[in-house]
């Protein structure tokens, strides 16, 4: 359903449909290979509000990033919680929070391989995004909490904050199996240096504050 | 929960007529009022990526 997120022009109804019904049977599939058997409970009206928020809260930005589209998208289904069938017990502590977890795994479904024009070029995602059992409990409840009152309303600065928080922390796990995203070109965080290092020089020429 | 569907998990899914049609309401109204001002992010722009476009493959189903 994110690529539902990246159109720039009002979609054909086959392709949007087709959005959302590969997004599904993509859940449907990890619950089978899951282990978990028999039928899945989905409220299809929760999961068209959440499409219609994530996009809404996108056509905001000029060119959203993957990381921002990601950020937005998990937030909508966290918050609409359209799948109503617990993750299988190997998921606990957080098998309960099935939505957030869907909506983080079809983020890296997407962000995996996703391929970024940025101010320094074309860049790719090739190294898989992974992280620990323990930064996945951690995101998936700060999420729980996050997504608690996300009506996807990009003047609200709530809002609006969550999804760019998320969004840095999507960038943050992407980086840091794939060195080469990162911007190279840093000259403030070069000039932020001077704060730990007294001796430090920063390569661009001194700026003077005129009063 | 207004309109639970019942998903066998080896099936494909298909959205409901009713919620198709809300689908396609939602978005040409989306479209018709993109916001005129929009922000710029200053860093990347999304590259569609076709290969996962395209539809899950049957192997897992009717299993």
């Amino acid at each position: 359903m994110l690529d539902l997120l990246l159109c720039d022009s009002l979609p054909s109804d086959d392709e949007a449909w087709g959005d959302v019904e590969r997004f599904v049977d993509r859940t449907l599939r990890f619950y089978s290979l899951c282990g978990v058997t028999g039928n899945a409970v989905l409220d299809d009206d929760e999961l068209i509000l959440a499409a219609d928020i994530a996009l809404r809260f996108v056509k905001n930005y000029k060119e959203p990033s993957w990381f921002k589209n990601t950020a937005v998208f998990t937030l909508a289904i966290a918050s609409r919680k359209p799948f109503k069938t617990p993750l299988p017990e190997a998921f606990n502590p957080i098998r309960s929070e099935q939505n957030i977890v869907l909506g983080l795994l079809e983020s890296l479904y997407w962000l995996n391989g996703a391929e970024l024009m940025t101010q320094e070029g074309h860049k790719k995602i090739v190294s898989p995004i992974q992280f620990s059992d323990h930064f996945f409990t951690e995101l998936v409840q700060a999420i729980a909490f996050a997504s608690q009152n996300f009506e996807g309303n990009f003047q609200e600065a709530d809002d609006r904050s969550k999804a760019c928080l998320l969004a840095l922390i999507f960038e943050s796990i992407a980086y840091k199996t794939n060195n080469h995203i990162p911007y190279k070109n840093n000259s403030l965080m070069d000039c932020a240096q001077c704060y730990f290092l007294p001796d430090f020089k920063p390569s661009k020429p001194e700026v003077t504050v005129k009063v | 929960m207004t309109n639970p569907s019942i998903l066998p998990i080896n099936a494909h899914y298909k959205l409901p007529a009713a919620q198709r049609t809300d689908l396609s309401r939602r978005l040409k109204d989306i479209f018709s009022r993109v916001p005129k001002n929009t922000v710029a992010t200053g860093n990347s722009k999304c590259i569609q990526n076709k290969e996962k476009s395209e539809p899950v493959p049957a192997w897992w189903v009717a299993k």
